[in-house]
């Protein structure tokens, strides 16, 4: 009755070759243009291709894996590799290596983060920066000019003259004091690093006690948006933060989010610049990583096949034609080649600051651990209950560290 | 002079009483006000949205709504069609399954019963997380995935406790008599459920048909779960990407198709709202 009716009631059981993907209807669209592609130039290997939005992605992933039925090719963020690898649901990829999958065109960096104990599980689709984005028409209207070799000394002065120059209701930038990334890049910038060896925090009390005193100093000067207004957003949320509701000049984004998200959301025109420095002359602390990479599951009945799929749309001039910038510039040099024709002004802003953020920057630290997401949160918890003064500061730090090395189990 | 009086009188009630009306007011507004904002944002454009608090729209654009409609492929014919089947065919499956249930618990003495009506009420407090992973794979096994079965097809063996619940409470406040005078006529248990009970129950069938209908039609993790390929999507789970983490953006076509997506279930309220009220009066349902 409800085939007659055109309605698909196919068994997903009578496909061999699955591919999924997530992201908002013009990504997911352009990926089944892809896939598409990929199915009429290669006949004899017919991909089908289901693709999800991204909240709950990763729910129905783990419920299709739970229940014994992974799609054939995933496309996954970086984050949730290694907990797929180490629970064994995922085939690597180093026997298709100088074969069928071609990573030579790949940066070394972006490779490395694909794999998981030195062995490749996910070949990188595009590049994701951490940048420090800002409302350039208000910044231009203020005659202040961005300098990308500004310390966080600078920035905390700039964010309080912003405030002073704009008045009450409008501070300089956001609260980054709760986000993980930021405080990484914090970091980093100042020599140090999240984890070592995925198995405990690789930083003093003293460097997590500077970073939240630094915030704390920034509230006060109203340098930074107050507790209640960070409360009311996530970090990385285009559309709830503190720069689209015009209430800050400053906030962290990732070059992926930019275009289609904030830039989209904006009437004024935005810029990306590398985040602060530790003194002058020393380098940043953002790098770059893979926006998502593509995986093969272990239970898969045609594992050749799936790796010609995975290096062709990860590595051919075909696929890049087609992906252009919307996970960010692609990560194999041979798609990028492929990404010819017209950029829009935030295209080839994601573009400039894409080459220009290597330029000074450190070597990407290895995989976070599979905890890594359960850290955050408690650091966002933690940073909260300092800013709404439910803790003080040093029992704060001393409390994080401590539920921080017991989740990694040290 | 007892008019006069009246009408005094009436007026001083009527002058004592427009404070009350006047914060009766302010309170709908506050209350009305997300959905006003839903509504004005669905005519704005995308720039205006999270920046305005006024929900009234310098100028109207239908774009939201022609792009909103053909953001995906297949679009949002096919989803409103999908989303309208799965909930009719639940709705379906309710009605019967859950009405002879009911009528079985409440009117039949059989082993188990007050054991088996236990299992029954604890079941609604099982979270349906906790039962996702074994039904997926049940219903894998069975390759109902990626097709409405999974969807529709438990309600039509009475997996809703609750309005099995509903009903059994109803049956009983139902005089016993009625069933035995069908007995003296010669019906049997069939014949006094279709004739007897299940006419009786119309406040409780309602009940029961609306609020199947709108669980199952707002239920995204189900039909995100189940329903794979873009063809087979349903109408929340199309929403949830409007507005994507992974970068995009597309606030005005959300709020245009929220606002379309309120229409069947403002009409399914619209003409059963007397019938809610009854069936909320008679079955005890809070």
């Amino acid at each position: 009755m409800l085939t007659g009716c055109g309605i698909p009631v196919v068994s997903a059981a009578s496909v061999s070759l699955r591919v999924t993907s997530y992201g908002d209807p013009v990504k997911l669209k352009i990926r089944g243009e892809a896939v598409a592609k990929f199915n009429h130039t290669h006949p004899k290997i017919q991909m089908s291709y289901e693709g999800y939005p991204s909240s709950n992605y990763f729910d129905k992933l783990a419920t299709q894996f739970s229940g014994g039925n992974p799609p054939s090719v995933i496309n996954m963020d970086p984050v949730h590799l290694q907990q797929y690898a180490r629970s064994k649901a995922l085939h690597p990829l180093e026997e298709y290596v100088g074969k069928t999958i071609q990573t030579s065109s790949f940066e070394h960096n972006l490779l490395a983060q694909g794999k998981d104990r030195n062995t490749l599980y996910g070949l990188p689709v595009g590049v994701s920066t951490y940048g420090v984005g800002y409302d350039k028409t208000l910044l231009d209207r203020l005659k202040i000019h961005v300098d990308p070799t500004w310390t966080y000394t600078d920035f905390a002065n700039l964010m309080v003259h912003l405030h002073k120059a704009q008045g009450p209701k409008f501070y300089g930038t956001e609260d980054a004091s709760g986000d993980w990334a930021s405080f990484e890049v914090y970091l980093r910038a100042h020599g140090g690093m999240l984890y070592r060896d995925a198995k405990q925090l690789a930083f003093s009390v003293t460097e997590l006690g500077d970073w939240w005193r630094y915030w704390e100093k920034m509230r006060k000067s109203g340098g930074c948006v107050p507790a209640d207004v960070a409360a009311e957003y996530t970090y990385d949320d285009n559309s709830g933060g503190p720069v689209i509701k015009k209430l800050a000049a400053f906030e962290h984004i990732y070059t992926p989010n930019f275009a289609g998200g904030y830039q989209s959301l904006s009437k004024d025109t935005l810029r990306l610049t590398t985040p602060p420095l530790a003194r002058a002359g020393s380098k940043h602390g953002a790098y770059q990583s893979p926006s998502s990479v593509m995986v093969m599951s272990q239970r898969n009945s045609a594992k050749d096949k799936s790796a010609v799929f995975i290096d062709w749309i990860c590595n051919s001039p075909q696929s890049g034609a087609i992906l252009r910038f919307i996970s960010g510039p692609m990560a194999s040099a041979t798609a990028l080649s492929g990404t010819k024709g017209s950029m829009s002004t935030a295209e080839a802003e994601v573009v400039r600051y894409t080459n220009l953020a290597p330029r000074n920057a450190i070597a990407p630290p290895p995989l976070a651990p599979a905890v890594d997401s359960q850290i955050n949160s408690l650091f966002l918890r933690t940073s909260q209950d300092i800013s709404f003064g439910h803790q003080k500061l040093a029992a704060a730090v001393k409390g994080f560290v401590k539920q921080a090395n017991a989740l990694l189990g040290g | 002079m007892v008019n006069l009086a009246h009408r005094i009188s009436g007026r001083s009630t009527e002058s004592r009483s427009w404070p009350r009306h006047l914060f009766l007011i302010v309170c709908v507004l506050v209350m009305i006000y997300p959905l006003l904002w839903m509504l004005g944002g669905s005519f704005k454009p995308n720039t205006d949205i999270l920046s305005q608090l006024n929900p009234w729209p310098s100028s109207f654009h239908l774009s939201n709504y022609i792009d909103g409609w053909k953001s995906s492929t297949p679009g949002f014919t096919r989803y409103f069609v999908n989303s309208l089947i799965i909930a009719g065919l639940a709705v379906v499956g309710n009605v019967v399954a859950c009405s002879m249930t009911a009528y079985a618990f409440a009117r039949f003495q059989f082993r188990f019963r007050r054991i088996l009506f236990g299992v029954m009420l604890v079941s609604i407090m099982l979270p349906a997380h906790a039962l996702l992973i074994p039904q997926y794979f049940v219903y894998f096994k069975l390759g109902w995935v990626n097709t409405f079965l999974p969807l529709f097809v438990p309600k039509f063996l009475a997996t809703d406790a609750f309005f099995i619940f509903l009903m059994v409470q109803f049956i009983r406040t139902l005089p016993r008599d009625l069933d035995e005078s069908a007995e003296i006529d010669g019906c049997g248990p069939v014949r006094i459920f279709l004739s007897i009970i299940f006419p009786l129950l119309r406040p409780a069938l309602i009940t029961t048909a609306i609020f199947t209908f709108i669980w199952t039609y707002n239920d995204f993790l189900s039909q995100l779960i189940y329903l794979s390929y873009p063809g087979s999507q349903t109408v929340p789970v199309a929403m949830s990407g409007l507005v994507d983490s992974s970068g995009g953006a597309a606030y005005g076509q959300l709020l245009a198709m929220s606002v379309l997506s309120l229409v069947p279930t403002f009409v399914v309220f619209l003409v059963s709202q007397r019938h809610i009220v009854q069936g909320v009066a008679t079955t005890g349902l809070r």
